[in-house]
């Protein structure tokens, strides 16, 4: 049920190469972050995956089809890509509604998702009322509109307030002890130290490693601490 | 298709673009036919007769084919101003799909807007002409042909509004250049070539030919087919830009 595979995914922009021949699985029943610097790649690799973004070179596919040629992509993958997705004249009900009707999704399902991202009682606001965190959450229902069995977002956590971070930790928990493929890129180690099963770190848009969240902090050693000394930072407490 | 222009209808219905233009459309759609009865001579309108009424009728198709090309531009920038295109094409990776779906959704609310202004027009000429004891039926005399006429213009000029704002992306620049072609453009091109039937042949001078149906220039269905040839021609060129581009 919706393994992720990339393999050999480059994108560059003329001479910059934002991502460099990634090759990775991502298994379903796991939560697997993706971790890196900011513009180390992940939201470039992510887009391509989505295929928001034409890769120069490789493949992005799901269960061996890419996104574009998914015959019901809402069913079959939740994407994040940025909560400043959303008209801000239009009201988050509304927001949701239109994706619903473009994607054979059943109206109810609307309120269903408004309600499990705890946007119900302002639902029928204008989303240039909402915060960044409202935004946020409702890109999440945005994902979850149609029950996919495969979750990809982009810094998920941006925004959400210490109670929305729970919720959604307990939420990908959840979604990946049902059996679902949960791939979130984030560059808050400490948070998705707590959530991820495996971690995929990315620097300068090259794979420096993907291995089980146990193996990486192995011997105590913190999330942290294994991503400085992967892209070869300087520990915290090693700063002057 | 039908649920991503369905889709599209709803985006429509959902914010206040349609409801401004609608109140332009119609609002001027009324205003021409009630001035125009209410004080004849003091607009300077030609002696008022039954026949008027068609008049009334045609006075609105420049305003209401803008109005549909607006509509139809700030549709498809907005999408890109407000970044709504990547859940445009999460749920639809198909950019010509995508495209199809707003030109058809847009030329249907284009239609939509043109028939209530013409019908507008008709009733509020057809009130203001019966003042001045003159009878005139809004069916009468050709007049569902030049309510049928602005109805299809404003479709295609809606759809042609979609295709520009789809190539150019940003809604100051897209409304610019649509008001510096009609404005600027199609008034200096006669000119520059010395060919003074020249204009009649451009995308804003096939309205007069179509409804107006001046005696010299393009024949109304000649017209006609030009219309649909720079809507053609914008649609495969906003195609082409929206296959190549990343949202």
């Amino acid at each position: 049920m919706g393994r992720i595979e990339l393999r050999g995914l480059t994108k560059r922009y003329g001479t910059l190469v934002a991502v460099h021949e990634l090759t990775m699985d991502v298994p379903p029943g796991r939560v697997t972050g993706f971790v890196g610097a900011n513009g180390a790649g992940k939201s470039t690799t992510i887009r391509m995956l989505l295929g928001l973004t034409r890769p120069t070179a490789g493949t992005a596919t799901f269960d061996g089809r890419p996104y574009a040629q998914l015959s019901e992509p809402m069913r079959s993958v939740g994407a994040v890509v940025d909560p400043g997705v959303f008209h801000p004249a239009r009201s988050g009900r509304d927001s949701l509604r239109v994706l619903a009707r473009a994607a054979h999704i059943e109206q109810r399902r609307v309120d269903d998702v408004l309600e499990l991202v705890g946007l119900a009682d302002s639902a029928g606001r204008r989303t240039k009322g909402y915060s960044t965190g409202m935004r946020q959450r409702l890109a999440l229902a945005a994902a979850l509109l149609g029950d996919p069995p495969t979750l990809v977002l982009d810094e998920p956590g941006n925004g959400l307030d210490p109670q929305g971070i729970h919720w959604l930790r307990e939420l990908l928990r959840g979604m990946a002890a049902e059996g679902r493929t949960v791939l979130v890129s984030s560059h808050q180690l400490a948070e998705l130290g707590q959530v991820a099963d495996e971690v995929a770190v990315i620097d300068h848009g090259r794979l420096l490693a993907h291995q089980p969240i146990a193996t990486m902090t192995a011997g105590g050693r913190r999330l942290e601490d294994a991503y400085l000394a992967l892209t070869q930072l300087p520990a915290p407490e090693e700063l002057p | 298709m039908t649920a991503q222009i369905a889709a599209e209808l709803l985006k429509l219905r959902t914010t206040r673009l349609l409801l401004l233009t609608t109140c332009v459309a119609v609002g001027f759609a009324a205003l021409v036919p009630a001035l125009g009865t209410w004080d004849p001579e003091g607009f300077g309108v030609a002696p008022l007769t039954s026949a008027s009424l068609t008049d009334m009728m045609r006075a609105p198709a420049h305003v209401v084919a803008g109005a549909a090309l607006v509509l139809g531009i700030v549709a498809a920038t907005g999408e890109h101003a407000h970044r709504t295109i990547l859940t445009t094409r999460l749920v639809q990776p198909d950019p010509i799909r995508v495209l199809a779906a707003k030109a058809t959704a847009l030329g249907i609310v284009g239609a939509g807007l043109a028939a209530l202004a013409e019908a507008t027009a008709a009733v509020v000429g057809t009130i203001g002409l019966a003042r001045h004891g003159l009878g005139a039926h809004p069916l009468g005399d050709g007049r569902p042909g030049v309510a049928l006429t602005v109805i299809l213009l404003a479709a295609a000029f809606a759809a042609l509004g979609t295709a520009l704002g789809s190539i150019v992306r940003n809604t100051a620049l897209a409304v610019g250049a649509a008001l510096v072609w009609a404005l600027l453009i199609e008034e200096a091109l006669p000119g520059l070539t010395g060919d003074p039937d020249l204009g009649r042949w451009l995308p804003a001078g096939t309205i007069d030919q179509l409804v107006t149906l001046q005696p010299a220039g393009p024949s109304p269905a000649a017209a006609a087919l030009a219309l649909i040839g720079y809507t053609a021609a914008a649609m495969l060129l906003a195609t082409l830009s929206d296959t190549r581009r990343d949202p």
